[in-house]
């Protein structure tokens, strides 16, 4: 039945499809766990902001840098002797975004110790770009006092004031370069830290760059479980960064069973009510008719989404209020066809014989009117679900979606609010936008393939 | 709705942290000129009481209702919160007769030219069902239904005012606006090329698909054939009878989509940044601004009401089986 038009065919294709990768996104991704900080731009905080995805670097000559992370540890610390040692070898054209170190679970003995992250470059030049602030013994603490744990420490060190002072004095006094700490603010330590200047601009200085991180003034033993070096890049994952520096394929990925969910649901719900009041009123006639009918015109006439809006607005934006909200404006349209259909097949004979012989009201409607109307029932739930998509779309557009739930609306809903579309961040904004497409379009394929079956006589004439 | 808002006591409730506010605010202005506290809390009391009768929170929801409606009917529709004119007014009939024209260039521009287009093409196709023209019709229809409204806005701003540099990025004019007359009408026109683009192309898939399909219908009953048979000409037949009695139900479909366009309208108002109505119902939800929402819900409601009487008209001209 599916399958016998070619546009059946398609719709189901893409049907599939889109039911795969959400049970592969139910299945393969921690859900509570990105759904709970997806709104928590601390989580993101390591992952650059606004980046597009790694691919592009395929079509560009310029290759943007991806986004390294260095990690070293567990580490024993010893001063003069053993440091943590952290190595990358950059190739890139470009500059890092940003520089971070994290470290998590120090443990140490006797003094506070003083913690020295020094980059020593391709050149040979050393430079201190960060100290690490050690949180002293507290009182009546054992030894071995443990710091920063379970939450790693980080810092911004593109942002400290030491890599400043420290790339302002080599450039000034190595490179003779008159430069300002203003500007090597402005422009980002990080790249004077990877740079060298050439021809009167500063350049990438490739080559294998030694982070290491050392402590001074410890006299116990001191130990890190790890330590990571973040180069902040310009590009990150398959489907870029919005301005959060939230990684969208999870987003767009997450997307797919809500939007599934919602519009099946939704559909279901107001199908299932509006065919049951559509049975009730066709077939029990006189007032209740009457009235049914009446409310049901009553919403048929009012402009959905000014209402839909305000009823969201009013009563707050969680799922199920939007869900209930669907149902109400949804169902008149089912009942009022559902309606007509049963009027007709309450005169046929079948009903006519079955009541002859008794059968009570109930029974008629499910043992015959009903199977009757079955396969419309099911195409108007096909037909439904990609509206309740897109109207949730277009809520979660609008601002007034389930802030909880990461849907492409919303993804859209902060591109649009943070200028996206007019900095130009294609990436953000075509793939959420094209997946809402295609899934409307896959359940609107399906319906237009049972057309033919629901309406014979739009069959295709003569097929020409 | 109003029933909706009172019942909840959302309307309580905004009016009463409107009522505070004011008297906060009264409260800050003449605090430096009463020195005794207890003068200045009496003043301040009063006042209260003042705001609290005028607004009617003094009495139930249900009795402002009355006077709420005669004052709809006299167009006194208050004053709003926040929004403005372009001229300071924060009178909300002045705010709405400000909006309402832009809003109207657009949408009736556009659900003219989507009718006309949509209609025409769906009798064409409607002619020969089945080949690959009407495949593709019908697909390209339903990717149009399924394209929402305000992404196609984003895509197409994208696409033809940041990459390409051919249309404004929205608004009504350009700042600032030339002083031409002619000039002036030719930059609205300018600026309103992509909004109604766009409205046309979301909604005419569906009524290409409707009409077609109607006409279809009708193309194929009995009585259809029986004028095929008896000779007659088929530019006849397909005016007089086929034509004829499709009438009602594309027209149908008209009224039934006008409801649609008012929600098209904010959308892509909002994503334009074009200031009608639409963006400002928006807004006002936004902003908390009780008298603007339901004074623009009363507005949507009307404006909807007056569209839908001018089309039962016609409807009554246009069907022969209906005759008042």
């Amino acid at each position: 039945m599916f399958l016998s038009t070619w546009s059946g065919r398609v719709g189901l294709a893409l049907l599939t499809i889109l039911t795969a990768v959400s049970l592969f996104t139910l299945t393969a991704i921690p859900i509570s766990e990105v759904s709970r900080h997806w709104n928590d731009p601390q989580y993101w905080a390591d992952y650059p902001k606004n980046a597009p995805p790694i691919w592009v670097n395929l079509f560009s000559n310029r290759k943007l840098l991806e986004t390294k992370v260095l990690q070293a540890g567990p580490v024993e610390i010893t001063e003069g002797g053993n440091a943590a040692e952290l190595l990358v070898d950059y190739e890139h054209d470009s500059f890092p975004t940003h520089i971070s170190l994290v470290v998590s679970k120090l443990k140490y003995t006797d003094s506070v110790p003083l913690i020295i992250l020094t980059v020593i470059r391709p050149d040979g030049y050393s430079i201190e770009v960060a100290k690490l602030t050690v949180p002293p013994p507290r009182e009546n603490e054992q030894q071995p006092y443990i710091r920063f744990f379970p939450t790693p420490e980080r810092i911004l060190v593109s942002s400290s004031d030491e890599l400043v002072r420290e790339v302002y004095k080599l450039y000034v006094d190595r490179f003779n370069t008159p430069i300002t700490p203003t500007k090597i603010k402005q422009d980002g330590p990080q790249r004077y830290l990877f740079g060298i200047p050439q021809n009167g601009e500063i350049r990438p200085l490739k080559g294998v760059y030694r982070f290491i991180l050392a402590a001074t003034q410890s006299k116990g033993s001191l130990s890190v479980e790890s330590v990571k070096i973040i180069l902040g890049g310009e590009s990150y994952g398959f489907m870029g960064t919005d301005v959060i520096g939230r990684d969208l394929a999870l987003g767009i990925l997450l997307g797919f069973p809500v939007s599934l969910f919602i519009g099946v649901i939704s559909s279901l719900i107001v199908t299932g009510f509006g065919t049951s009041l559509g049975l009730v009123s066709g077939y029990l006639g006189g007032r209740i008719d009457n009235l049914i009918q009446r409310i049901a015109d009553f919403i048929n006439n009012i402009p959905v989404l000014p209402l839909l809006i305000f009823l969201v607005f009013t009563f707050g934006a969680k799922l199920w209020i939007i869900i209930v909200a669907f149902v109400v404006f949804g169902w008149p349209g089912l009942t009022i066809v559902t309606r007509s259909i049963v009027l007709q097949l309450r005169e046929s004979q079948f009903v006519e014989a079955a009541r002859a012989i008794g059968a009570s009201s109930i029974r008629v409607l499910a043992k015959h009117i009903f199977p009757s109307i079955a396969p419309f029932v099911l195409a108007q739930v096909i037909f439904l679900t990609p509206s309740f998509i897109l109207l949730e779309a277009a809520l979660s557009f609008l601002g007034l979606g389930d802030p909880s739930l990461p849907t492409w609306g919303q993804i859209l809903e902060l591109g649009f609010r943070s200028a996206a579309v007019y900095l130009g961040y294609w990436w953000w904004i075509l793939p959420p936008g094209i997946l809402i497409v295609i899934t409307a379009l896959a359940f609107v394929m399906v319906s237009l393939g049972l057309e033919p079956i629901i309406n014979p006589r739009v069959r295709a004439v003569g097929g020409r | 709705m109003v029933i909706i808002l009172g019942a909840t006591g959302v309307s309580d409730r905004i009016l009463s942290s409107i009522v505070n506010e004011e008297v906060r605010l009264y409260r800050q202005t003449i605090a430096p000129q009463i020195k005794d506290p207890a003068t200045l809390e009496e003043a301040v009391m009063k006042y209260r009481e003042e705001l609290v009768k005028s607004y009617g929170l003094d009495r139930q929801w249900y009795e402002r209702l009355p006077d709420m409606f005669l004052r709809v009917l006299r167009l006194d529709l208050g004053r709003a919160r926040l929004a403005q004119t372009f001229t300071g007014s924060n009178k909300i009939s002045d705010i709405i007769f400000e909006r309402l024209p832009n809003t109207v260039i657009l949408v009736t521009t556009a659900i003219g030219i989507n009718y006309l287009i949509g209609i025409f093409l769906g009798v064409k196709v409607a002619a020969k069902p089945g080949t690959r023209l009407d495949k593709i019709v019908s697909f390209l229809s339903a990717v149009s239904y399924a394209v929402p409204t305000w992404w196609l806005g984003i895509m197409f701003i994208l696409v033809f005012a940041f990459y390409l540099k051919l249309f404004p990025y929205g608004g009504l004019y350009s700042s600032p606006p030339p002083h031409d007359p002619l000039l002036r009408i030719l930059d609205v026109l300018w600026h309103a090329t992509l909004p109604i683009v766009v409205l046309v192309l979301v909604n005419v898939g569906l009524t290409i698909y409707l009409t077609r399909t109607i006409v279809l219908n009708i193309a194929q009953e009995d009585f259809v054939n029986v004028a095929r048979t008896k000779g007659l000409p088929e530019g006849l037949v397909n005016r007089r009878y086929i034509m004829r009695v499709a009438a009602p139900p594309i027209l149908t479909n008209v009224i039934l989509g006008l409801a649609g366009s008012i929600g098209g309208a904010i959308l892509t108002e909002t994503v334009f940044s074009w200031p009608g109505m639409g963006s400002l119902f928006f807004e006002a939800i936004v902003q908390s601004d009780e008298a603007l929402v339901l004074s623009l819900v009363y507005m949507f409601t009307f404006v909807y009401v007056i569209a839908r009487f001018i089309l039962e008209v016609l409807y009554i001209v246009v069907d022969p089986r209906v005759r008042v």
